[in-house]
């Protein structure tokens, strides 16, 4: 679990994107650690922020935005202060990241075992006569039969989720000792998901590497994840180790996402909608608690800046009156 | 109605160019239009005393071998020009885009036919093809709008078969069909619409492509014959005085040709931008 | 017993494959890709019937024949009675029975003209397949849009300017407008977040009731199927391999494959659990060997008869039937003589 120096340490990370239509505060005051082989779920709905923390940490973000406040600690080092070329070396060797679209990763032109070895001539320090035996190495340790064969299929000869183990084997080439995974594993079909799944927590346990896995999918988290970052708009709402975080929700937003995802007992009648709509997060006049206007348990003291209370062992809400 | 208004602002104010070639769109269609009513003097009136005379006050582009007044002529000129070319690109369209969007949505035999129709027309050079067309059927005004026309077809038509090849695995086309729309109604009624904004990008080019193509083959006396002002007859007439000092008598109307030709071509892009925004980068 | 609204026996859809020799004398070899293998079932007036299955198992295709936007390539598909999959897909959309069957479609942005207003894009379909006009179509448009929970001032806007649960709901009202009796559901909320899911399918399961539809609820995710439907069909390339009421099925699966499905899905009390998992990848749906079972392979269960004899579905009694030599049956069901063998 989270050790006294955690791996990545995110604090007080605010992020602005400058638009057509406004300024869109897209994070505000966003704290995380994730600890050296911990799995740390950042779950939340679209459009509450997730993946522009993640991208914002790779310092790979849209031109238009800008990092407005806050520290991204990573190995001792601010990432914030970094220049582009540091920032180039750290991704692929010290953090990796896969994303959501397999295909949309890989290079449709070249084949896979090529641009394995691209990698790894890029950011691993190995013979250039080493390459091929590790190419087909890495492979066959993401699960793909016949190895040395498929090294020169190009991508539109694999299915999803064998693409989706070639650009884990990439995210993995150089042993990196944080992994990102934005929602890895939508649009593969649920077997595909949980043997990708289970592939990524094998590998991550082997070399004690690091995890932050971005999902909308609250049981996928459940069971993955050590602990769970819950994002409301912008805004980190609550964080707790897996198994505590269900059995008790304190904050409201949470306790309603529990409530509105299905599970194999519920009824229909059972599940619950959350009220609202998400903040628009444009405007200006937004109030310090972003989920307050949905909230049925609000009250005057609501309108203060929002805290961030410890209600257990690293159990954190950000909220006046937690459940 | 007051949305599509900001948009148009704001895409003319984002980009000073489009905004130019917009202004510039609309004196020429106000000259086209107006002609008559402006010419300071009357285009075909000659006048052999003032004859080549440089620009002035009382003639501002000066006149040229016959002493007709450039100025009145050019002004005379563009509504010819941009008739022809008008003319030209809705004819094309109408041809070209239809026949590319039935082959793009049905495929089969009508692509077949379609494409082959199109890559013989685009065997030629273009231009020599016109001529030849315009040199065949006669030199006369229609001629010269049917030459133009089909030269311009095939792009026309690959433009839309594009579109409509991808558009045809649209979700919306198969919720159409779940909706009682024929084949036919789909294709006009859904996939023509979407395919505008690209199929507007190519009419305000092939407008720009439309003038040169006429006033090219005026130029080359097979278009529009004398005395009819007309800009490539008037660069043409013109050009043999470029040596003897006489600059004014080529140059306005090669401006004037020049402007047009660069304003369609500016005012494509802009047109993109209008007509959808989820284009724009 | 009521006339089922479909009845679907022996649907087979094939695709054909050219395989080209490479040097210009060598002839091209026809070869067929089963995406939908004799497929029987039957749905009821007012029930909701799930499809599950992964991709690459036919039952888009499924879907598609059944909403006749594809012929079939042998089989009958009767709805109410009447024998509908003769009818070429192209001629269907003048029959009468076109506004009987219509489909939500899984991403609704892409299923509305991005040219068309909502309102336009629900009453297009009456226009096309009612007698109304002017006023009486303008009512029936906003009836349609207060059933499927849209309010009137939406109405007026384009797909890019609504939310990704509103265009949902655009496509729920142009479905229901003509009035439906087999309402076909295609992954209407995966592209949806999940307090949006919850009121979409409570709206779902209501208008069910209200306008007396029957449903064909295709879905990859077992617990949203377990939430609306009566009965489920597991669908594995190309055919049927097991179907029943959606609480047997999956609380106990008999086939195999059904079973690794549910063994897939996550949850927070498998933590850590070691669970059946799939090896491999599926077997290819281009001339696949009729004497061999398509989960051969790939089936934990596997004997030296399943590459040699197809399983046929067959009946376990109590709703259930499953295509499968080895089926797994916990709960203690009274099999129909004719049932299960080994």
């Amino acid at each position: 679990m989270s050790e006294l120096h955690p791996l990545l340490s995110i604090s007080d990370l605010s992020v602005e994107f400058r638009t057509r239509s406004g300024t869109v505060r897209a994070l505000e005051k966003v704290s995380l650690d994730v600890g050296r082989g911990e799995t740390v779920a950042l779950v939340g709905e679209s459009g509450s922020g997730k993946s522009v923390t993640a991208y914002a940490l790779l310092g790979l973000l849209d031109p238009a935005a800008r990092i407005t406040s806050g520290h991204i600690m990573f190995g001792g080092a601010d990432l914030r202060g970094l220049g582009e070329r540091a920032l180039e070396e750290m991704r692929g060797r010290e953090v990796s990241l896969i994303s959501q679209n397999p295909r949309g990763a890989l290079n449709p032109i070249r084949p896979v075992g090529k641009q394995l070895a691209d990698v790894l001539l890029r950011h691993a320090s190995i013979a250039r006569t080493q390459v091929q035996q590790r190419v087909v190495e890495m492979l066959a340790k993401v699960g793909i039969p016949d190895p040395a064969r498929r090294a020169a299929a190009y991508p539109f000869e694999l299915s999803g989720g064998m693409c989706q183990r070639v650009t884990i084997a990439l995210a993995l080439a150089c042993s990196p000792s944080l992994l990102i995974a934005d929602e890895p594993t939508t649009g593969l079909d649920v077997t595909t998901q949980a043997v990708v799944m289970d592939l990524l927590a094998e590998l991550a346990g082997a070399s004690r590497m690091a995890t932050i896995l971005i999902t909308h999918d609250l049981a996928l988290a459940g069971e993955y994840a050590d602990r769970i970052v819950v994002m409301h708009a912008g805004h980190v709402v609550e964080s707790a180790p897996t198994a505590e975080l269900f059995a008790r929700p304190r904050h409201p937003y949470t306790a309603k996402l529990i409530a509105a995802t299905p599970k194999p007992d519920t009824r229909l009648a059972d599940l619950a909608a959350i009220p609202g709509n998400l903040p628009d997060v444009r405007r200006a006049d937004l109030p310090h608690c972003r989920y307050s206007a949905r909230c049925e348990r609000r009250e005057a003291r609501c309108e203060a800046p929002l805290p961030l209370v410890a209600v257990g062992q690293s159990h954190m809400v950000a909220c006046w009156q937690p459940l | 109605m007051n949305a599509a208004l900001r948009h148009l602002r704001y895409v003319l104010g984002e980009n000073l160019v489009t905004l130019a070639a917009f202004a510039l769109f609309v004196v020429l269609v106000a000259v086209a239009v107006l002609g008559p009513w402006i010419e300071p003097h009357d285009p075909l009136a000659t006048d052999a005393m003032h004859a080549l005379t440089p620009p002035s006050a009382a003639h501002w582009f000066g006149t040229d071998a016959v002493g007709r007044d450039i100025l009145s002529r050019i002004i005379a000129a563009t509504r010819l020009d941009l008739g022809i070319a008008f003319a030209a690109v809705v004819l094309s369209f109408a041809i070209g885009a239809l026949a590319g969007l039935a082959a793009g949505y049905f495929g089969g035999w009508t692509e077949r036919v379609v494409g082959r129709a199109a890559d013989t027309i685009m065997a030629f050079p273009l231009f020599v093809l016109a001529m030849g067309i315009v040199a065949a059927l006669g030199n006369t005004t229609p001629n010269i709008v049917y030459a133009t026309a089909i030269i311009n077809m095939p792009l026309y038509a690959r433009v839309a078969r594009t579109e409509a090849s991808v558009l045809r695995q649209a979700g919306f086309v198969e919720a159409a069909r779940l909706g009682g729309n024929s084949e036919a109604r789909i294709l006009l009624a859904q996939v023509l619409p979407n395919t505008m904004p690209l199929l507007a990008v190519q009419m305000s080019l092939t407008m720009g492509y439309a003038i040169l193509n006429a006033a090219g083959l005026s130029f080359i006396g097979l278009g529009i014959s004398p005395p009819t002002p007309e800009w490539g007859i008037m660069v043409a007439e013109g050009a043999s005085n470029i040596i003897s000092g006489e600059w004014w008598v080529a140059l306005f109307p090669g401006l004037a040709l020049m402007l047009a030709v660069f304003c369609f071509n500016l005012l494509g892009d802009g047109l993109r931008d209008l007509i959808d925004p989820r284009r724009r980068t | 017993m009521t006339e089922p609204v479909l009845d679907v026996r022996g649907l087979t859809r094939r695709f054909p494959v050219k395989r080209e020799g490479h040097l210009p004398w060598q002839r091209s070899r026809a070869s067929w890709l089963h995406a939908v293998d004799g497929v029987d079932f039957a749905i009821a007036p007012g029930e909701t019937v799930g499809l599950v299955g992964e991709s690459g198992c036919g039952k888009s295709t499924l879907v598609r024949l059944v909403s006749r936007l594809l012929d079939p390539s042998s089989g009958r598909i009767g709805f109410a009675g009447t024998e509908i999959g003769g009818i070429p897909a192209a001629n269907f959309a003048r029959m009468p029975q076109r506004a009987s069957i219509q489909m939500v479609f899984q991403d609704a942005g892409e299923s509305l003209n991005p040219r068309f207003t909502a309102a336009r894009a629900i009453a297009d379909p009456l226009r096309r397949l009612t007698r109304l006009r002017g006023a009486d179509l303008d009512a029936r448009v906003r009836e349609a849009a207060g059933l499927a929970g849209l309010p009137d001032e939406l109405l007026g806007r384009f797909p890019h300017q609504l939310s990704g649960g509103q265009k949902a709901r655009v496509g729920i009202a142009r479905a229901v407008a003509v009035e439906p009796r087999l309402l076909i559901l295609d992954e209407p909320t995966a592209a949806l977040d999940v307090s949006v899911q919850v009121v979409i399918l409570q709206l779902l399961d209501d208008l069910k009731r209200r306008l007396g539809m029957s449903y064909l609820f295709v879905s990859h995710d077992l617990n949203v199927v377990r939430l609306l439907c009566d009965r489920v069909l597991v669908m594995y390339l190309g055919k049927i391999v097991e179907s029943g009421p959606v609480d047997t099925v999956f609380d106990s699966p008999a086939h195999p494959y059904t079973k690794a499905l549910v063994a897939a899905i996550p949850s927070l009390e498998q933590r850590g659990v070691k669970r059946l998992r799939l090896s491999g990848e599926p077997r290819s749906p281009i001339d696949p060997d009729p004497g061999t079972c398509r989960f051969y392979g790939r089936c934990p269960r596997s004997q030296s008869n399943c590459a040699t004899e197809m399983p046929e579905l067959r009946r376990l009694g109590d709703g259930r039937a499953v295509a499968c030599h080895y089926p797994e049956i916990i709960a203690c069901v009274q099999a129909a003589p004719a049932a299960t063998a080994a």
